[in-house]
Formats: structure tokens, sequence, C-alpha cells
């Protein structure tokens, strides 16, 4: 049967603003973000398949997980985030250590130098 | 903060299949994320490195909200966080979207113990149709024809998403809360005509209906999908609710028609037009004695600019315009100016304030935090 009713927007309307000078960078998170989001989709997949193994595909999209299943996939969704993103903990870590990392050529230098 | 326990299912809500719930599982955990491990990152950020470079350059530290984003718009870190933060918020409706547009038109219950009155003359003021709050494509007004529920169902899924469940499995949380606080400070009080204005899909209008089962429970939206979702929903749930589409600015009901008349999380989407229009009709459709209660966000409180400039990023990067303005509100006073004699203002702490209100899970401000209960009362 034809849907017969037209595509839903996919697109917000209000104008996206941009929080880099270089707009690439906001492309490049938001293609970030949806390539975690299809890795977490299809890890989802695997994990039903290995549970349901040897079914069909109509068993998989029936297949609705239980609520120990559910934490299972929540904390490992929550590691995957942590990995992807890790650029953005990294940089807070060093904050919480208190110490940033110091100019890369500078430690060369002072390397060579024999300062250290 | 948040709850895995999955929304209450009902006749009207899409989770798709496998991967449909996968993207939305997904989205959820993301979201979690940001409000939980990088927002709160966002204080470090400033007290490690852009407080500083403000000092280097001025000679003092940021003061105001709107230096202390100065501050924090030249930091790295944050700009990253905020368009990591604005994809999130997108992946959440990019998640439920094609379930909800794979509906198709819904058969409307046949016996139902509530009613739907659809009336397409009804225009939405400008101000939502201007900007699709939340960055939820098609906003709340898009309406594809008869059986259309796709808006509904998209912000239905969304806002538990969103909330990371903490609306409870029901979406439910801030009706709870106004009850409650009805109940509270006017226990003697049995509303019969109770009308929720801005209702949406009838997250707060159905405690309504539970608390006070012998009230006729009214319920009104601009949204045609997003009452028809409301209608299938309430009746799916067992509770007899009257939605109408009408403007709350202006409805089809007499002057005092109701004897209590609310709205939860609705005026900080109006607009200072709008805002004081509604106030106004509210007042006009109470009869003598009659109770207004609405519950929203509370003003910014002007100790504390940090919070006021985390929360005014949602009028910088979430659609939400009139958020910014609202909240600088003297909601008391307006009240007033809408003819209210009598005006009590309340704080509703809750778990789910806390994260609808970006704050810091441990700043110990924020627990005392609350949504804004504000009730009023018209002359008897």
């Amino acid at each position: 049967m034809a849907d017969p009713f037209p595509p839903m927007p996919r697109r917000a309307k209000g104008a996206r603003p941009r929080f880099h000078d270089e707009p690439a960078i906001d492309r490049l998170v938001r293609i970030c973000v949806g390539l975690a989001s299809e890795v977490s989709v299809l890890a989802d997949r695997l994990a039903t398949l290995e549970l349901l193994s040897g079914v069909g595909p109509d068993a998989v999209d029936r297949f609705v997980p239980d609520a120990a299943e559910r934490a299972r996939r929540e904390a490992r969704r929550e590691a995957l985030v942590a990995r992807v993103f890790a650029a953005l903990d990294d940089e807070l870590d060093g904050l919480r250590r208190g110490a940033e990392d110091g100019d890369y050529w500078a430690t060369v230098r002072r390397i060579e130098e024999g300062e250290v | 903060m948040k709850r895995i326990e999955e929304q209450e299912a009902h006749a009207a809500l899409a989770f798709g299949d496998h991967d449909d719930r996968a993207r939305a599982d997904f989205a959820f955990t993301l979201r979690h994320h940001v409000t939980q491990h990088w927002m709160p990152g966002t204080r470090l950020v400033f007290d490690a490195r852009a407080r500083h470079a403000f000092r280097a350059a001025r000679g003092r530290d940021p003061q105001s909200p709107d230096e202390i984003r100065q501050a924090m718009d030249a930091d790295p870190w944050y700009r990253f966080y905020l368009s990591a933060r604005r994809a999130s918020q997108e992946a959440i409706w990019a998640a439920v979207v094609p379930p909800a547009e794979r509906l198709g038109p819904m058969p409307m219950p046949q016996r139902p113990r509530g009613s739907l009155k659809l009336d397409p003359s009804v225009r939405a003021p400008a101000y939502m149709a201007a900007i699709d709050i939340h960055c939820m494509p098609g906003g709340y007004l898009l309406d594809r024809g008869e059986g259309d529920t796709a808006a509904g169902a998209v912000y239905d899924r969304g806002v538990y998403l969103y909330m990371s469940g903490l609306m409870g499995p029901r979406n439910d949380a801030v009706g709870r809360l106004a009850v409650a606080h009805l109940q509270a400070r006017l226990p003697h009080f049995r509303p019969t005509r109770i009308l929720d204005v801005g209702c949406g899909v009838g997250h707060a209008t159905l405690p309504w209906a539970e608390a006070f089962p012998e009230a006729q429970v009214t319920g009104i939206d601009v949204g045609a999908a997003l009452l028809r979702h409301a209608h299938l929903r309430a009746e799916a749930f067992g509770l007899g609710v009257e939605f109408v589409q009408a403007d709350a600015e202006a409805t089809p009901f007499p002057d005092g028609a109701f004897d209590l008349v609310t709205s939860a999380i609705v005026l900080h989407e109006t607009s200072i037009r709008g805002l004081r229009r509604i106030l106004g009709e509210c007042h006009r459709l109470l009869a003598p004695g009659g109770v207004m209660l609405h519950v929203d966000q509370p003003p910014f409180d002007p100790d504390d600019p940090w919070a006021t400039f985390l929360q005014e990023n949602e009028t910088h990067y979430n659609n939400e315009p009139f958020w910014r303005r609202f909240r600088h509100l003297d909601l008391a006073a307006e009240a007033r100016a809408a003819g209210f004699g009598r005006v009590e203002l309340g704080t509703l702490a809750a778990e789910v304030v806390r994260q609808s209100q970006n704050n810091a899970p441990d700043d110990p401000r924020a627990r005392s935090r609350g949504f804004l209960a504000l009730l009023a009362f018209r002359d008897g």
C-alpha cells in the first residue's frame, strides 16, 4: 500500500548555529555522531543475532531486549561513546590533572639538549 | 541520572523495528553522556582555562553571563562540545522521525471515553511557525492530513530520550508535580472543569484526569497531529479527555467555563506578546474563585551568572527562541497585570528539573532549584 502522506522534513526550521570558524569542523562533528550512531546500531544488531543464533531477520526485528539485556547494552553504548568521543574527554582529563601537555617541540628540544 | 526503564508502549507510539530502536537507544546514551559527562566539564574548562585567558586580556575575571560566554566562546574544547551537543540533539530526531513517518493514517477509536475536536480554521501563532522548537523537524504544527499522528509520535519519543527517561514511562513527571503542588496547597479544592493549555500529546493532561476522575478534563493545542496522537494515547491508557484544537490566546470557550486552568512547561515556548494574551485568556476562562496553575522554568538567579550562562545556551543553540527572555520575566507581575488578584510563586524540586535546566549534578545550588509554580486566583 502506498503511503498517502508526503515525507516528513528531516531538518528543523531555524538557522543552524556555527560553532567553529571553519564550517567543515561542524560538518565533521555531525558526521562523527552519525557514524557513531550507525556503529552502535550495528553492534546492537550483532548482539541480537548472537542471542537469537540461526533465526531470520524478521525475528530480529520483532526482538525486544529484556531489562537485563537493556542494561548490558546501555553500559556497552556508554563505553562506545567514551571511545569515539575520547578527544573531548582526553582534554578534560588533562585539565583535571591540572597539567596540559606542554609544547611538543619544546619537549623535543629539551630532550635533544639534554635538559631532561 | 538516567532511567533505563523503557517508555510505556501504547497504541500510538512508534518504536519501529530493531534498528530504529537501536538508533533511539544510541541517541538516549549520547544525550545522557552530553548532560552528565561533558556539560559538567564546561565548568572545568572555565576554571582551568577560559577564566585565565579572559583575565589575561581584560585584567579581571568575567562577571556577567555575557562575559562568561565571551570567555567560553574562545575555548576550543567548549566549541567542540557545543557542536557535538547540537549534533546529539539532531541524533534524537534522526532516530525517531523514520518510524513515526511509517505509521500512515491512524484509525481513531470507535467508542472513545473522551473526544477529539479538530478545527482546520485555527491559525497557529506566528512564534510557533517561525522556528521548530527543540530542533524537532516539522515542529508542533506538521499535519499531513486526516489520521496523521506523526508529529505527536515524534514528540512523544523525543521527550523521553531528551529527558533521559526522567519524565517517567509516561513522560508525565511534570504533570504529576503540578497535581501534587495543587493538592498540597489547596487540599479541599476539587476542580470539576479543568483546562490544560498547550497540552501537546497530553503528557501533563492525563495526571489531572487520574487525580480528579469526576472532572471534565480538556486539553487544547494548535497542532492537529499532536492532538490525534494525544487522543489515541489517552484512550489507550483508559482515560477520557476532551482534546480540542484551539489557540490558547483566543479559545472557543465561553467566559468562566473552567475552575482550573493549567499548563506544564508551555509558557516559555510562546512569546512576550503571546504569554500576556494567554494569561489574559486564562483569566477570562476561569469562573469566579477559579485557580490558574502554570509550571515552567524558574527565573534566572542573578547571583549565579554561571547557571544563567549555561541555561541561556538553550536559546543560543537549541531553538528555544523565548526561553531566555521568559526567564528574565516577573511572572507574578504578569499575572497581576492579567487581572489576577492573589498570586503565589512556588518551587517544585525534582530530579527531572535538574536535567532540564542544564544544572551540573555536583552543583549544590542545583539541588534546591526547581520548576516555578505560578498559582493565581480569580477573585470570587
